[in-house]
């Protein structure tokens, strides 16, 4: 199983569009995907049309009482959604007092990393949707995948929280002693803007190894595929937003293979 | 007197360690010292024998002794307990070994 978390330290940069447009094409590629909805906000969870508000269990659940390792209990909190492959790991509200609940506990950020592991077999992918803030939810995140992407809107406020997500990440692999690669990818990026060009440009200068030398563009269908509770390329699979995320995939999916070959190499 | 005052990196890095200790990886070199595997080569007397598993530690034995011997004088700075004087008496044997070795 291949497992990517989609995290910035900023809110509104596209991670779950990012999210849902990847799972939308790896299901069309035939993998089976597991979207896992981190945010207690639960964007991703009402994406599919399920209420964070009154879901009987989600994530939160898996927190307690060692349910993280059970994997009977981990496949009734799964929820289908509207496409057969992909499948939800929901969010609730609840989870906005998981940090409370869990102060001071030890080992609690490597929760999600032991419930992937249980369901290693049933999945290819499985794609981690996160808060915009340092957590223990942000830190499960980081601690189970193989691999950061970090969507970034071309604006020169997102270059901030960019920083401090690169940051964030340098201290999880220092304390995991252990190598996480990440990509940055540009969003929202509209080539009409002066911002946006600017921006581009700085994150090249700043991060020439790490970004992703494309950008999702702005692009309304992904709006109306939210609306309609649809994968963006179930809407329309040749818009610009969708063809853009299909380049990225096809990156992604290489750094992955190179990363692997690399691996067996040594 | 000032106290030095943790900054927001140490917070963050300390914060980070204590959700990211893995209990499953202690747990298990707990279960290897308690109980470690016996293989021939590191038995030195009937009823003792060294840590050397390949599971448990690494590198040149004279490094490992050198551990040991580190560990031990650590060991020896705590105060009395029955625990400490268990460990003591149990790794006697291993310390006069590692104090010989060139």
């Amino acid at each position: 199983m291949r497992i990517w978390s989609i995290a910035n330290q900023k809110g509104g940069v596209g991670k779950t569009t990012s999210v849902v447009s990847l799972g939308g094409l790896l299901a069309e590629r035939g993998a089976r995907v597991l979207l896992i909805d981190l945010d207690p906000h639960g964007s991703l969870t009402s994406y599919f049309r399920y209420d964070p508000d009154s879901l009987e269990t989600s994530l939160y659940d898996l927190f307690f009482n060692q349910r993280g390792k059970d994997l009977d209990y981990i496949r009734k909190v799964i929820l289908p959604t509207s496409r057969k492959g992909v499948d939800l790991l929901p969010a609730t509200t609840a989870l906005a007092t998981l940090e409370r609940q869990v102060s001071g506990q030890d080992g609690m950020g490597l929760v999600l990393a032991k419930t992937l592991a249980q369901l290693w077999d049933d999945y290819d992918y499985a794609l981690i949707d996160t808060p915009p803030i340092l957590g223990v939810l942000l830190v499960n995140a980081l601690a189970a995948c193989q691999r950061l992407v970090i969507p970034t809107q071309t604006e020169h406020l997102a270059l901030k929280g960019l920083e401090r997500m690169v940051h964030t990440l340098k201290m999880v692999m220092s304390s995991q002693n252990r190598q996480l690669p990440y990509t940055i990818v540009p969003t929202l990026f509209d080539r009409r803007t002066q911002a946006s060009l600017t921006t581009l440009k700085e994150m090249r200068q700043l991060y020439p190894e790490h970004l992703w030398q494309e950008a999702i563009p702005i692009d309304t269908k992904f709006r109306d595929a939210s609306h309609e509770g649809l994968f963006p390329n179930e809407m329309d699979s040749l818009s610009r937003g969708v063809r853009a995320y299909r380049h990225l995939l096809t990156e992604l999916d290489s750094a992955e293979e190179l990363r692997h070959e690399s691996r067996t190499a040594k | 007197m000032s106290l030095e005052q943790p900054n927001n990196q140490t917070r963050i890095a300390g914060y980070l360690d204590m959700l990211l200790v893995d209990h499953s990886v202690w747990d298990e070199k707990l279960s290897l010292a308690i109980n470690p595997p016996i293989r021939p080569l590191d038995t030195v007397a009937p009823g003792h024998y060294l840590l050397t598993t390949e599971k448990f530690g690494s590198g040149h034995r004279v490094v490992k002794y050198t551990h040991l011997l580190n560990s031990l004088s650590i060991l020896n700075k705590l105060p009395s307990s029955r625990l400490k004087s268990e460990v003591l008496h149990r790794c006697l044997p291993l310390a006069a070994e590692a104090m010989l070795c060139d």
